[in-house]
């Protein structure tokens, strides 16, 4: 075992830890939203308040760094999936350049980055050649499991190896929000999968 | 012959061999009808997935039990699963498909995922399928690739 809640071989115990942290915080958040829905903030699941998340560094691959750190003016768009994963993450993907036609030409401050919860089959190559399928400016990253572990722990989000019978090997389950962070380093809301795209559009046009 | 010439001709052949330029089921007066079908982009040796739409217009439940392609390694039907914000894939070897109703594969949902493709598939290809029925039906159609 590796670590926290993304090791391919993680216990029954320890995964059910992992769902009830993760309900927890959804419920907190749910909370929040209608909250924060009086207020008319922000329409997506709004993280309150917002908790911040320390950057991490991927190796992309032509060898240099990228980093999750807050960047000025330039806010975070973030998923984790995995390349062999045909349905849920391609369609998220898709979602996040009708964000961007949406967004016009500032979309251009926004990183949308994918991150592979799969370091045992997802190479740098790999992963950013998934991401740019979509979007040639989307960036896809996956470090070490230790950083896999660290970045899924910081946002609050699980992921771990399905052992079932398949021609593709195996499958990853994952926690399959996608997360938005200012500009400060705040995780300041997420998006369930069946939420429109147009909620996150919405919230990046208010962040810009 | 250059590498869009040779696409071109990849793909007609396909649609002569297969007979079939849509994704719709040519047998229309069958009672087991694919009236829909569309297939996602993916790179060479990696995953793509398809989505069916397909029709029990007969008087007994039947059960969709396979799709393949000679475009992949392997074709198998999944069902994506929201646990709580968690997602995972379940294999649903075969699908009931009761008596005058619709099968609607859509993202998120049951769908096909086809594994370790044999070429790159792009928008605007076609991909040849073939669905397997439990009552000994097979369909060949082809599934428009779109990027969605």
């Amino acid at each position: 075992m590796r670590g926290g809640c993304v090791t391919p071989n993680t216990s029954r115990a320890v995964r059910a830890v992992c769902r009830l942290t993760l309900r927890a915080s959804l419920l907190a958040s749910l909370v929040a939203c209608s909250r924060d829905a009086l207020d008319g903030g922000l329409k997506g699941v709004v993280i309150d308040p917002p908790r911040d998340v320390p950057g991490f560094a991927f190796t992309q691959p032509d060898g240099s760094t990228f980093s999750t750190a807050a960047a000025e003016g330039r806010p975070l768009v973030l998923f984790f999936g995995y390349t062999n994963c045909p349905d849920v993450c391609p369609t998220t993907l898709a979602d996040w350049k009708r964000v961007r036609a949406a967004l016009g030409n500032r979309a251009s401050q926004v990183r949308f980055v994918f991150v592979s919860v799969d370091p045992e089959r997802d190479t740098p190559v790999v992963a950013n050649r998934y991401a740019k399928q979509f979007d040639s400016t989307f960036v896809g990253v996956v470090g070490d499991s230790a950083t896999t572990s660290g970045i899924l722990a910081a946002f609050g989000a699980v992921a771990w190896r399905d052992n079932v019978q398949t021609a593709a090997g195996y499958f990853m389950n994952h926690s399959a929000q996608v997360f938005l962070v200012d500009e400060r380093g705040r995780l300041v809301a997420m998006y369930p999968f069946s939420s429109g795209w147009d909620l996150l559009a919405a919230d990046l046009e208010r962040l810009l | 012959m250059t590498a869009a010439a040779l696409k071109a001709l990849v793909t007609v052949t396909t649609l002569l061999l297969v007979g079939c330029a849509s994704g719709s089921d040519r047998a229309a007066d069958d009672p087991q009808r694919v009236i829909d079908a569309w297939a996602r982009p993916g790179a060479s040796r990696t995953t793509s997935a398809v989505y069916l739409t397909i029709t029990n217009g007969d008087s007994a439940d039947l059960a969709l039990t396979g799709v393949s392609s000679p475009l992949a390694g392997a074709g198998e039907i999944h069902e994506s699963m929201d646990h709580d914000g968690m997602m995972h894939m379940t294999p649903r070897p075969t699908v009931p498909i009761l008596a005058g109703e619709t099968l609607t594969m859509r993202p998120g949902g049951v769908h096909v995922m086809l594994i370790d493709l044999n070429r790159t598939l792009l928008a605007g290809d076609s991909v040849p399928l073939r669905v397997t029925f439990s009552n000994g039906v097979t369909r060949s159609i082809t599934a428009p690739v779109r990027a969605p």
